[in-house]
């Protein structure tokens, strides 16, 4: 028996087989392709995370104990990668004060401040740049001074004049008595070594390479291991790091421009609960969030519903055009069919005041953008329902209608205690996942209402959501708070998830009800 | 010794990891035939991508290096940080100057030396424009700012002032005066040249232009002024919340008004439709400033990660410089050279050019420090607020420094 079973199991068809067989070595394949860049990079976590990937899959389709797990293994990866990886990821941020002016590490930041320490010499040579190799291999600048044309050679020791060095018309050196001059393509493959030479002229100056051309500057900045602070020594600025900011300060407090990536802690958490712009407002915000997304399924699914019966009845004639038109909205991308009609309800040339011969400020008054994003939401999002309505009512079982009906029971009746709460168990996980995509609905409100209207001085608009709130709070016009925005979204999924759970909750106390 | 002496381990520092690569490549043999020994990648928008890679061409066969032009659409300036925290970015983005702060403070970008001849070839306030803290991040190739458009047969004669403008749009019996982008959350960039007409500014500029983001100008008697005047013009009709980026050019295009305050970018619609127009300076308010707009000045930074960086510093501090590169980029995107040479040779017979030249002279850059963030809303909403009558101007003015000043920390 055990035998038996495990030879159907086994026994697929050949092409079951080579299909397998083609899959599994396109996965190996692609394990390999993704593995290389990983090596090269010594990522050496990342390359343990796709061998266990890569062994987990091999495993799976190549066992025959276990049916189900070729089920389950794909989803669940997939479920990882997309979903539980980007909360994670997500989280830890939000501990960090990743945004601008925080991006790099701290080697980065002490990197880019020094670089911008160094300065032209003022009154110091330009040169055309070579490079070449002395006799004994030593790395040397081959250098034309752009002013007079005397060649000169610059090693780790300084600079020497150097004499009957042939040069082309741009000033370059092309061959000087002693040296290898490398060509092009050889400055391009060496460039590494290049960069590792620093050629003294003074105490505090040197040449500095910029592309094929170089000058001589001064770096005026310095980092100091024993006090972990920069100083400049031409301005007399010292910057202290603070490694919990992620800073370098000045005494007074004044911040260096690039500062670094840290861990904060629960910082952006407390600015969330304590800042006054987030925490006022909130409440208001979350109610209208509410409303949006409830009435946005009400009114899609009820619209999306009615049409779906309609279209149902099996005396309805030409029914394939309607549920073509039906889906139109559906169809076309949402990103597209906002931006119009934002525009037909622009107050003094939209085709909705002139159509109805109204005069509302659409974006000016909080009720009538409320009205506009939700009638305009709607129009997004009722094919959905009609969609998956009509897959529903067709999916009924026709016999307790029947009996219903010869129960006596009118239209109204049959639907409202029939068909609606049969359609309702299967529906209802979808309602609620209408919902909760309608409660983080971020592009109905930013490219519609764009949060408006605002009370003067607000930050919080009539028609904003959670979502397009935080994203304003926390991006503002063009600047990026990335742990802050993270924060905020961490507490947004708290909501969610929270609201999603009790109601499908609720939903498995109806499904024992019918 | 060695790190001791220089910045320069500073600056090529960043250059080490990758060109540790680098060197494994050439030694594994990555001769395969090719002429080229590297590659030189850069990011531009797709205006720009397709003149720089035909432009890029003579660098390739002067230095033998192969240029990859890549294009990125919208949202080039997030994808570059992106990129470059990850260590796969470009060896150069080409972007407008106002993001030189961000990168700068993000240590994305490394600092250009110019020599002083080069400096003083490039538009002054070009070079300002990509300063940050003292150092240049960028080197400009185009110029642009607003301008006023007239449809010539609608009004003839060039306003000299704002009164004038709106009495000859109105004598115009079209059905708008003038139309200038506001939007229902207004818009700080097309009102900035009213509002410094009127003596308002931003941000205190010590005179070498540094701005001063404590000093918050939008309430100071000049930005009242505007404000009030926003307020004016709004209740006449003249300027409008519902004007906005999708009725602006094609109600100038259409005959419905005979001014329009745009820049550049609208002209291909305005040829399109063949309409007699010139370019002008936006005329000041009678008695007032002149209304001088912002500048936005495009360039080309180094990224500070760069895996080329000798040739992408090569390309940027003398190839981008050449008169040659400038004028085309100009042509192809219908913007004023940032090389003086250059533009003065565009804009010879062309009358667009000179106009929109004439307009910027008295441009100021669009200030590029990160407080700038916090201006554009406050003070498009500010803006919106007293057009619309629903805040007073003054009480518009001072509702917006002060959530700029909230902002700022000031």
């Amino acid at each position: 028996m055990l035998d038996q079973r495990a030879q159907t199991a086994g026994s697929t068809t050949a092409a079951g087989q080579i299909t397998k067989i083609a899959v599994l070595a396109a996965v190996a394949a692609l394990a390999v392709w993704a593995a290389l860049p990983l090596i090269g990079a010594r990522a050496w976590w990342g390359l343990a995370v796709e061998a266990a990937v890569v062994a987990i899959v091999f495993y799976t389709y190549l066992q025959r104990r276990s049916i189900p797990l070729k089920y389950l293994v794909p989803g669940t990866l997939l479920l990882i990668a997309f979903q539980i990886a980007p909360v994670v990821m997500t989280a830890g941020t939000s501990f960090s004060n990743y945004g601008d002016g925080h991006r790099t590490d701290k080697d980065g930041a002490i990197e880019a401040i020094i670089a911008a320490g160094v300065q032209q010499t003022s009154g110091g040579a330009n040169y055309r740049l070579a490079v070449g190799e002395s006799a004994s291999g030593e790395l040397t600048l081959l250098l034309t001074d752009t002013a007079d044309g005397s060649t000169w050679a610059g090693t780790e020791e300084g600079l020497t004049e150097l004499d009957g060095a042939t040069v082309d018309a741009s000033g370059a050196i092309t061959a000087a008595p002693g040296y290898t001059v490398w060509d092009l393509a050889e400055l391009n493959e060496r460039q590494a070594e290049l960069a590792e030479l620093a050629v003294p002229t003074g105490p505090e100056t040197g040449i500095k390479v910029q592309g094929l051309s170089a000058f001589e500057g001064t770096s005026t900045r310095s980092y100091d291991e024993g006090c972990d602070c920069i100083t400049d020594s031409e301005t007399g600025t010292v910057w202290y790091a603070d490694n919990e900011e992620g800073s370098f300060l000045t005494e007074d407090g004044q911040a260096a421009l690039v500062g670094w990536r840290v861990n904060i802690g629960f910082d952006n958490y407390l600015s969330v609960i304590t800042d006054p712009d987030i925490r006022g407002p909130f409440l208001g915000v979350f109610a209208w969030n509410v409303m949006f997304a409830a009435g946005s399924v009400l009114f899609t699914f009820v619209i999306g519903l009615g049409t779906a019966m309609a279209l149902n009845k099996p005396s309805m004639r030409g029914t394939k055009v309607y549920r073509t038109l039906m889906i139109l909205p559906y169809a076309m991308p949402s990103f597209a069919m906002l931006l119009v009609w934002a525009q037909m309800f622009n107050r003094d040339y939209g085709l909705v005041n002139e159509l109805f011969g109204l005069s509302v400020n659409w974006y000016g008054e909080t009720w009538a953008a409320r009205a506009m994003v939700l009638i305009a939401n709607t129009w997004l999002g009722w094919p959905y329902m009609f969609l998956i309505s009509l897959g529903a009512l067709q999916a009924l079982p026709t016999d307790s209608l029947e009996a219903a009906k010869i129960d006596g029971a009118t239209g109204v009746t049959a639907f409202r205690k029939i068909t609606l709460p049969l359609l309702l168990i299967a529906l209802t996980p979808l309602l609620i996942s209408s919902f909760a995509f309608n409660f983080n609905n971020f592009n109905a409100i930013q490219l519609l209402s764009g949060g408006n209207p605002f009370p003067a001085g607000e930050s919080v608009g009539g028609t904003d959501l959670l979502i397009t709130y935080a994203f304003r709070q926390a991006f503002g016009a063009t600047t990026a708070d990335y742990g802050f925005a993270s924060a905020v979204s961490v507490f947004i999924f708290l909501i969610v998830a929270t609201i999603s759970a009790v109601m499908f909750r609720t939903t498995r106390s109806q499904e024992d009800v019918y | 010794m060695r790190r001791r002496t220089l910045g320069i381990t500073a600056v090529s520092a960043a250059a080490l990891g990758a060109a540790a690569a680098c060197g494994d490549d050439s030694d594994s043999g990555s001769d395969t035939g090719t002429e080229f020994s590297g590659e030189l990648v850069i990011w531009a928008d797709e205006t720009r991508t397709p003149v720089l890679k035909e432009f890029v061409k003579d660098f390739e066969s002067t230095v033998g290096v192969k240029v990859t032009v890549e294009e990125h659409v919208e949202t080039l300036r997030q994808d570059f940080l992106t990129a470059a925290e990850q260590g796969q970015g470009p060896d150069i983005v080409v972007g407008a100057h106002d993001w030189a702060g961000q990168y700068a403070a993000a240590g994305a970008v490394a600092p250009i030396t110019l020599t002083a001849d080069q400096q003083s070839a490039l538009n002054e306030t070009a070079v300002k424009a990509f300063t940050v803290d003292g150092n240049l991040y960028g080197v400009a190739y185009a110029l642009e700012n607003l301008g006023l458009i007239r449809n010539t047969a609608l009004a003839p004669e060039a306003p000299a002032t704002f009164e004038e403008l709106v009495a000859a749009g109105q004598a115009a019996g079209t059905d708008e005066v003038l139309t200038m982008e506001v939007g229902v959350d207004g818009n700080a960039y097309s009102a900035y040249p009213l509002f410094a007409s009127m003596g308002g500014y931003l941000f205190k500029d010590d005179g070498a232009g540094n701005l001063d983001p404590s000093d918050v100008g939008v309430d100071s008697p000049g930005g009242v002024a505007a404000f009030e005047k926003f307020a004016e013009l709004g209740a006449s009709g003249v300027l409008k919340t519902t004007f906005d980026a999708s009725n602006v050019i094609p109600f100038f295009v259409d005959g419905k008004t005979a001014f329009m305050i745009s820049g550049p970018w609208a002209l291909t619609d305005v040829q399109g439709a063949g309409l007699e127009y010139e370019v002008t300076a936006i005329p000041g308010f009678e008695g007032q400033g002149p209304a001088s707009p912002f500048l936005g000045v495009q360039g080309f930074y180094v990224a500070s990660g760069a895996k080329n960086a000798v040739f992408a510093q090569e390309f940027v501090t003398n190839y981008v410089l050449t008169e040659d590169l400038q004028l085309k980029l100009a042509e192809a995107g219908g913007r004023l050279p940032a090389l003086t040479a250059a533009a003065e040779t565009y804009a010879e017979g062309n009358a667009d050019a000179q106009g929109f030249a004439a307009a910027g002279e008295n441009a100021v850059p669009m200030p590029n420090i990160p407080a700038m963030d916090s201006v554009w809303e406050p003070f498009g909403r500010a803006e919106a607020d007293a057009i619309d009558g629903t805040t007073p101007g003054a009480d518009a003015a001072a509702t917006a420094a002060q959530t700029i000043r909230d902002a700022v920390g000031a």
